[in-house]
């Protein structure tokens, strides 16, 4: 259903379409179109003005993949900004959720109780209350908020009874039980102090210049905020644990942040990617308290022990070594960063090796993936550019302000190709694009994409082919862990290989992936052998799956 | 910054050549003045102050534009690009057809992260003809395509210049850091050799030949040199970190962490003594000298040599009344960067404090010949001269004072901020790694 057919193609769609159709069909590389419109995901986002005349009107905001109705289909959810004149009156609407009803998406935010106005940023979801329901936590410039799911399409605002609500400008969040005991802990990263009364305007400072032109300022210059832990006290309440789990934070600009185990313990890390200040790493010591290693380990700076602008994160094991990998998006002028996981807590920045290097340089990379969109069993990289500086356009200096996609094909070598303008018109066209997020929304086998769009409507880019190869997915359920599984590792044997991944809330850029874990098979029709490492540590082996179905997998269960 | 620090400093080294080649000459001599000539001897005996002076001097004589192109470049390594472009102008209205001067122009528009207009700078000069001098705008055309990310065009800028000046380390430099960000390490090593056979002491080396070592497996090597390169220079910090990287990766654990240590507790250091500095700076702006002060010993107790903080502290002490101390601070920031006209007008006013108004005069003027735009210079120096039962000298310089506060472009001094934009992380780097801390 979803294959552009030569003929149809030739007929109704431009020539360039079908170019793109044709070659994607030579690489044998799905192609992607931005379907958001015809789905009904039109949400016009705001984020400020356009000139950007302050550093809190440029980063955008993100979304979530996520089934909070329970029926099977992925449910949408993004978070919405404001404007500094609207902010004075409460702001705009904090969110907009759109219901997956097959063959479009239903505007339900306000039948789902969640018209909260205020400056929104990002999103992570998680059932903190292991009730069976997704609930979602969401950052803001202002006090942030934790919704949680009643079970019957709408949501109640428990941020004070839960304690959670950080007032100060927070950005990317995550859940993750890095203490093990069955609930789910929050980390909130935030990114600097800024109030419109102590930042200088726009052109009102000779120090806020890029490349000679008047830009906004910060965040260098600016004071950072130090990120926070909430321990989950497992009775609908969290605690700050932040300085006794040895957060240090020092008070860096934190953007993204995610768990995973990175060094194969069974117990998760932290990984939290800083806007121009190193990126920290956080091993977990197993006894509720964190160890930064982010210089030791190599990834908290570039090949050359230079700070970059870290925006987004992705974690996969791209080469199939077993560990996961770390990919971080950074500023133009500058690459993205692919940490290749050494084991051992050691990583090399494989950047340049891996091809991802030059060819990065003019974008700003926000939202990223390290996931499989064509189902041949190596994850491939999507990036989601645009950049901060309208001013920029005027400067002739190789940056756009609206700009394309990157979609990096895993050649399966340690190498990665460039293929976006092979794949999908719809990723060339410029755009100021910030938080993505990944799932497969048609439940058709392959991996969509939804990207926020700064001051625009959201992208919404359908696979069409991804499931011409075999692939298999998995929906856990945590019982003794937590509900949602978070933290789960999962590893099967498939056509002679063996893949990893883990159950993840939040990462990528603000933005919520779809938390069923989705492998691509290749040619394989089968997965021999499957081991699920749960939250808690306890091990099971499970067995011989048909491929191209979605397994839904209870701990403890069949 | 970093980087661009070492450019400057290239650039530098390129002007204070061409001044070398130019009084070398014998035809070019016998042309200037006796009066340019001897400031052109005093900058390249290295007295850049007193360079600057004379070069002033000889323009009050006779205008001549090769004073001015002098100036400009002078100010363009102070990083005082505006009057940098003023000279420049000067230089380019009395001799518009000078392909240096839009060498020059170029440079200052590229530091001031104006790339475009620095490339039609570039191209004006390479219209009109660089003649001995065309690598060196080769080299200055091809950094600013990296600068724009065109990196095609820069490699084929780098081999123009190394066509005409094979022997150019820092452009075999150039060119071999771009081949390792295009993953040809192989190329790279081949520049980075040459280079090394060149000038083995070339900034920013030892990093990248480290990398290029590493990305073609020669573990051993890369050690080896990165090591060197941090012995020759113990504030190299990258070629401290790819050594700590390369370590760990081929399984020296121990030393690779103790490099690691060692990187880490110099940039704590940094941090520390910028942290301090700039808390330091807001105590003084919202009024709280005291803590100012503290915070200020307290930089300069993790960098002694750290003249921004000597420079602000002697400030605070002296709008504290203690004028002796600020003094000292003030010979000690001299003692590191003897071109910055704010402490030459601070000391003016500790002196004049003190009451030794001869003092105060010579170094309020030693403070005009790096800044003459500045109307506090000349508000000070009127009231010395006042003091000192000058008062015709007084009302001119007052004049002056209310003639450049009336310019739209004339801009209030930040008393305690100036420091703190001027400073740049390349000098931080330096200075602070320059001596340990204090006890």
């Amino acid at each position: 259903m979803k294959r552009i057919f030569y003929g149809f193609c030739l007929a109704l769609i431009s020539s360039v379409l079908c170019k793109v159709a044709s070659v994607g069909a030579e690489t044998n590389f799905p192609t992607f179109s931005d379907v958001a419109k015809d789905a009904g995901i039109t949400l016009m986002n705001m984020h400020g003005g356009a000139a950007k005349d302050y550093i809190v009107e440029a980063n955008g905001n993100g979304a979530a993949f996520f089934d909070y109705n329970k029926d099977g289909k992925l449910d949408v959810l993004i978070v919405n900004g404001s404007t500094l004149e609207h902010y004075k009156n409460g702001g705009d609407p904090l969110v907009a959720l759109y219901r997956n009803d097959g063959d479009r998406f239903t505007d339900v935010t306000a039948s789902a109780g969640l018209q909260t106005r205020g400056w929104g940023m990002g999103v992570c979801v998680a059932d903190y209350d292991n009730d069976g329901y997704s609930d979602f936590y969401v950052t803001a410039y202002g006090p942030n908020a934790l919704f949680h799911n009643n079970g019957d399409g709408t949501f109640s605002d428990v941020t004070s009874a839960a304690r959670v609500g950080d007032t100060h400008w927070s950005t990317g969040c995550a859940f993750g039980d890095y203490d093990r005991d069955g609930d789910v802990d929050l980390y909130v990263a935030n990114y600097v102090a800024f109030s419109e009364k102590t930042v200088a305007a726009r052109g009102k400072s000779n120090l806020c210049r890029y490349m000679g032109a008047d830009v906004f300022c910060g965040p260098i210059g600016l004071i950072g905020e130090a990120d926070v832990l909430y321990r989950n006290n497992g009775n609908g309440t969290f605690t700050d644990v932040t300085l006794a789990a040895g957060i240090k934070d020092p008070n860096y600009y934190g953007f993204a942040v995610v768990f995973n185990d990175f060094d194969n313990d069974g117990w998760p890390d932290i990984y939290v990617a800083n806007d121009s200040q190193p990126n920290l790493l956080f091993r977990n010591k197993r006894n509720g308290t964190f160890e930064e290693v982010g210089l030791v380990s190599g990834t908290a700076l570039s090949e050359s022990g230079r700070a970059q602008s870290g925006m987004g994160v992705a974690t996969g094991d791209y080469d199939g070594n077993g560990y996961l990998d770390i990919f971080v998006t950074n500023f133009a002028g500058d690459t993205n960063t692919l940490y290749k996981n050494l084991g051992n807590m050691l990583f090399v920045d494989s950047t340049v090796a891996a091809g991802l290097g030059e060819i990065a340089l003019p974008y700003l990379g926000w939202g990223t993936s390290l996931s499989d969109l064509d189902n041949d069993g190596w994850l491939d990289i999507f990036v989601a550019n645009g950049h901060v500086y309208p001013q920029v356009d005027s400067l002739n200096v190789g940056q756009r302000y609206l700009q394309r996609k990157e979609l990096y094909r895993n050649l399966g070598d340690g190498k990665f190709q460039e293929i976006a303008r092979d794949v999908s018109a719809d990723f060339l066209i410029g755009k100021s694009a910030r938080g993505s997020a990944i799932g497969d929304y048609d439940n058709d086998g392959d991996l969509d994409i939804l990207t926020v769009n700064l001051n625009d409507r959201p992208s919404l880019y359908r696979n069409d082919g991804g499931n011409g190869k075999h692939w298999i997915a998995f929906k856990l359920e945590g019982t003794r862990s937590n509900r949602d599984a978070i933290g789960a590792r999962v590893e099967i044997e498939a056509g002679g290989r063996k893949q990893i991944s883990e159950v993840r809330s939040g990462g990528n850029y603000l933005s919520q992936d779809d938390m069923r874990i989705h492998f691509g098979l290749g040619e394989a029709r089968r997965v021999d052998r499957v081991r699920i490492r749960w939250p808690n540590g306890n091990i099971e082996e499970l067995g011989n799956f048909e491929a191209d179905r979605y397994v839904t997998i209870r701990e403890g269960g069949k | 910054m970093r980087k661009q620090g070492k450019s400057r400093r290239r650039a530098t080294r390129a002007m204070l050549l061409l001044l070398v080649i130019s009084c070398a000459s014998p035809i070019h001599f016998a042309a200037f003045q006796t009066s340019l000539a001897s400031a052109l001897e005093e900058l390249n005996k290295g007295n850049v102050f007193e360079g600057i002076n004379k070069l002033k001097l000889t323009l009050r004589e006779t205008p001549q534009p090769q004073a001015y192109f002098y100036l400009s470049g002078i100010y363009t390594r102070m990083g005082r690009y505006d009057m940098a472009f003023r000279y420049l102008s000067s230089a380019l209205q009395d001799n518009p057809s000078q392909a240096a001067y839009y060498d020059q122009l170029g440079l200052i528009r590229r530091y001031e992260g104006c790339r475009v207009e620095a490339m039609a700078a570039f191209n004006q000069a390479l219209k009109l003809g660089m003649k001995n001098e065309e690598a060196t705008l080769w080299r200055h055309i091809g950094d600013t395509h990296v600068d724009l990310l065109e990196l095609d065009t820069a490699i084929d800028a780098f081999r123009n210049a190394l066509r005409l000046r094979p022997e150019d380390a820092g452009t075999h430099l150039a060119l071999g850091r771009i081949y390792l960000d295009r993953n040809d390490p192989a190329t790279a090593l081949a520049e980075l050799r040459t280079a090394l056979e060149i000038a083995p002491a070339v900034d920013g080396f030892h990093a990248a030949l480290g990398r290029a070592y590493r990305a073609t497996g020669d573990s051993e090597s890369a050690i080896a040199i990165l090591t060197k390169g941090i012995e020759r220079d113990p504030a190299d910090q990258e070629s401290r970190y790819i050594l700590a990287q390369t370590l760990l990766a081929v399984g020296r654990l121990k030393e690779g962490r103790q490099v690691l240590d060692d990187y880490q507790q110099l940039q704590e250091r940094i941090t520390q003594t910028n942290t301090r500095f700039e808390a330091g700076v807001e105590r003084a702006e919202a009024g709280d000298l005291a803590e100012a002060e503290k915070m200020l010993q307290e930089a300069l107790k993790l960098a002694p040599r750290y003249a921004p903080a000597l420079q602000t502290l002697g400030t605070v002490l002296l709008d504290r009344a203690n004028v002796e101390p600020a003094l000292e601070l003030f010979r000690q920031s001299l003692a590191v960067n003897p071109l910055n006209s704010e402490t030459y007008f601070n000391m003016g006013a500790a002196y004049l404090r003190l009451g030794n108004l001869n003092e105060a005069l010579e170094m309020t003027q030693k403070a005009l010949v790096i800044d003459d735009e500045d109307a506090r210079h000349y508000t000070q120096l009127a009231e010395i001269y006042s003091r000192l039962s000058k008062a015709d000298q007084s009302r001119s310089a007052l004049q002056k004072a209310t003639e450049l506060t009336s310019r739209p472009r004339d801009r209030q001094r930040e008393r305690y901020r100036s420091e703190a934009r001027r400073r740049d992380d390349t000098a931080t780097v330096q200075q602070i790694c320059s001596g340990p801390p204090s006890p």
